[in-house]
């Protein structure tokens, strides 16, 4: 009985080392070598995938050293990344629009975030201005060739008021809340967090005077195609680990909301006032691709780019995330 | 370790009835996520259905872009938002949607606003192409949205199942192992229990008193076994006789009859008082001399020996002193005759020697001489000095007769011839010798002998 007891243990024991060691294999063949990446993002919650994915750890699960590099909108992110201080960049698709005038090895990866009520057209109720159509000779404060100008004239259209005589005054994003509230400009056409800022600010009570649904905010992932020809599967691990972040944020939104509150040091009160407005998904659809063409169109007629309007089908770099999504 | 062949096999039918119940409950628990996912499929399906509606409805607006065809697609759009708000009980995975049909309806609200003003400017991008557009991504978005819902359920359904099975596999798994490994536990330590016990049992059927069984990493059930089989075999070596014990006792029996036979041999051939050869040993013993005497032609000679006054004595002195006489004399006698001679006692005071192995009958007289001398020496009794003699008569063998009856009777004969003589003396059939010495009690003897 001892010789089949020991005989028992060693067999046990030789089980368990072939067991550790095949796992030990699959898990490195599945890990494969670290890539570094930096990443431009604006630190706002809008980019709250990854600073869910930074808390959680999943670049590392994906096998990626990402560097989060900030900035304050996204046409800075994307400058970065064209100056070639990152890899890849987030920001918005009136960016993408801008730069794919200019250049053609802009790559838009994916759209990670979608918002219809991330820009308000904001006054304050002492300036009187009840609907739209009061704007008539009026100033209103926008940033130039931005999502804040492209909304504008978006509220404009929709209310059929495309002939109003209004003082557009261009500014830096930073500028427009203070002139909001020193009422050095009547209204301004601004993304959150700055609605969120000057509701927090202002005295007097800060009127939207925009319509909802008229204008779809997206934020995406953006790089560049001489990056990306040799970046192998880098992209769908970097979206894998962002698919797996936003899974996480839909299960867990109160968890997230306290993360990002506090790693962007703001108040929670803060990230629950746009928390509702975004829906988090990873998409490269149609819907964008009409979005970019409407807003192109916009632009040339509005004369804010020059020449042919590119064929953004080209722009759309869809393989790392249609092998995302094929895998699970 | 569970000592207990009982025990073990209650944690064997335990585990079995846990895994039983453990798969059962797994079957329903895949049962009832399969169920859930069907009711979120068949939501997602009903909505991708009106959502497509609400495409058809938006076409046939864009087309026509008349007032039934806008109010068709505001139906399309309220029927979605009834839907939405019905599911919304299945929890927040239809919120998206919903914020996308009310952007939709607040924009087709700004669309009635419009219907009339808009017509006029046709250049370049007007609110109602704004508004179109903003249809198309709007209804693209939701199928978008939906499709994504549906992979989700897709994915959490897999995620849910491939849980169910992880658990139930891992329990499956363990269960299995401590069953077998319970099994195993019961198999060896059942085949060594009654492996021991019957090494025990074929040692004690061999004969092997000493037989025990070691109880050590037993399980207690063999162990009781055990107990009692020990037990056995200390009672049956308190009772039982071994061989080689019986042995011994059979040669010291045997000893001690041969022993008493000795005895019997010995009683039944010798005189009890003096431990001389009695009248059946004598002869036997004659016998035997003369086969011998026969086969080797030596001679024998057969003295006769009567004690003279010795009646006297043992009425003067009592029938103690008579017995001292006659074991004094038999001693005397047995001294003074060589290994191969016997004396025999045939009675009373008369006693007879066979002189064996002669060669020739010369040294009979100096024989007779040292015999009679050897009686007649004083015996010491109760301070007192005793003196008998001897009266013998001699016969030859073979010179006179080769016959054993015969060869006696010449002796006694002889023997009665020299009794005639008065004192010691013998007879050896041709001359009569005589000691010539005379004690008082011998010559009243010889007063009485001469009287009658």
């Amino acid at each position: 009985m001892p010789v089949f007891q020991r005989r028992g243990f060693w067999l046990s024991s030789l089980c368990l080392f072939m067991l550790g060691t095949v796992t030990y294999y699959f898990f490195n063949k599945e890990k494969g070598e670290v890539s570094n990446v930096r990443v431009g993002i604006s630190l706002t919650p809008i980019s709250s995938p990854f600073l869910i994915a930074e808390k959680l750890k999943l670049f590392e699960k994906y096998a990626l050293d990402v560097r989060l590099f900030p900035c304050v909108t996204g046409k800075a992110c994307t400058q970065l990344m064209l100056d070639g201080d990152v890899d890849y960049a987030s920001a918005s698709e009136s960016v993408v629009m801008f730069q794919s005038h200019a250049r053609d090895d802009l790559a838009l990866l994916v759209s990670f975030v979608e918002s219809d009520n991330d820009l308000k057209l904001l006054t304050l109720s002492p300036n009187n201005i009840d609907a739209v159509n009061g704007l008539g000779g009026k100033r209103v404060g926008i940033v130039k060739g931005s999502a804040s100008e492209f909304y504008f004239d978006s509220v404009l259209l929709a209310n059929d008021l495309k002939e109003l005589l209004v003082s557009k005054i261009y500014m830096e994003p930073h500028e427009l809340v203070p002139a909001l509230l020193s009422y050095r400009v009547d209204a301004i056409s601004a993304w959150e967090p700055m609605g969120y800022q000057a509701n927090l600010l202002s005295a007097a009570e800060v009127k939207n005077l925009g319509t909802r649904g008229i204008y779809q905010l997206s934020f995406n992932l953006l790089s560049t195609r001489p990056y990306l020809e040799f970046a192998n599967n880098e992209p769908q691990r970097l979206l894998m680990a962002l698919k797996e972040a936003i899974d996480w944020i839909n299960d867990n939104p109160e968890q997230a909301q306290t993360i990002v509150a506090k790693r962007l040091d703001i108040s929670v009160s803060e990230v629950d006032w746009l928390w509702g407005d975004y829906v988090f998904r990873l998409s490269l659809g149609n819907s964008l691709l009409s979005n970019l063409q409407f807003q192109a169109r916009w632009a040339s007629e509005n004369g804010l780019v020059s020449g042919a309007t590119p064929d953004f089908r080209d722009v759309f770099f869809s393989q790392p995330f249609e092998q995302a999504a094929s895998m699970r | 370790m569970i000592s207990s062949l009982f025990k073990k096999l209650f944690l064997l039918s335990t585990t079995t009835m846990l895994l039983t119940l453990l798969i059962v409950l797994s079957f329903s628990k895949i049962s009832s996520e399969q169920k859930q996912t069907k009711v979120e499929l068949d939501t997602i399906i009903d909505l991708q259905l009106r959502v497509d509606l609400l495409r058809s409805q938006l076409w046939v607006f864009l087309q026509f872009g008349d007032q039934p065809s806008l109010k068709q697609v505001e139906y399309a759009q309220a029927e979605l938002a009834t839907q939405l708000t019905a599911y919304r009980e299945q929890g927040s995975q239809f919120d998206n949607i919903q914020r996308m049909n009310q952007s939709l309806q607040a924009l087709l609200g700004q669309e009635k606003r419009l219907y009339f003003s808009d017509i006029n400017s046709q250049h370049g991008i007007s609110a109602t192409r704004l508004l179109h557009s903003r249809y198309n991504m709007i209804v693209q978005n939701m199928t978008e949205e939906l499709a994504h819902v549906h992979r989700v359920v897709l994915d959490r359904n897999a995620d849910n199942l491939t849980n169910v099975m992880t658990y139930a596999a891992a329990w499956l798994i363990f269960c299995s192992l401590l069953v077998s490994f319970v099994a195993w536990l019961i198999l060896l330590r059942f085949k060594s229990d009654a492996e021991s016990i019957k090494k025990a049992i074929v040692d004690l059927a061999k004969g092997k008193l000493d037989a025990k069984v070691d109880t050590e990493s037993m399980d207690s059930e063999f162990k009781v076994i055990a107990f009692f089989f020990n037990q056995m075999t200390i009672s049956l070596r308190e009772t039982t006789v071994t061989t080689h014990e019986l042995e011994e006792e059979v040669k010291r029996q045997t000893m001690q009859l041969k022993k008493k036979q000795e005895q019997l041999i010995f009683l039944s051939e010798h005189d009890p008082l003096t431990g001389l050869y009695n009248r059946r040993a004598f002869d036997k013993s004659l016998e035997s001399a003369i086969v011998k005497a026969n086969r080797s032609g030596c001679k024998l000679a057969i003295l006769f020996i009567d004690l003279d006054d010795f009646k006297c004595v043992n009425d003067t002195y009592g029938h103690d002193a008579g017995d001292v006489i006659l074991v004094t004399i038999a001693d005397r006698l047995g001294k003074v005759t060589r290994q191969s001679d016997f004396v025999g006692r045939l009675g009373g005071d008369e006693f007879v020697i066979c002189l064996d192995l002669l060669q020739s009958f010369d040294i009979l007289p100096q024989k007779t001489q040292q015999i009679m001398k050897a009686i007649s020496e004083p015996i010491t009794y109760n301070d007192r000095e005793l003196k008998v003699s001897a009266s013998i008569g001699v016969s030859h063998f073979p010179d006179q007769t080769k016959n054993k009856e015969a060869l006696l009777s010449i002796a006694d004969e002889a023997m009665y011839r020299s009794k005639q003589v008065t004192g010691a003396s013998c007879f050896d059939g041709e001359k009569l010798t005589c000691e010539g010495m005379k004690s008082e009690v011998v010559e009243l003897a010889s007063a009485r002998k001469l009287t009658p």
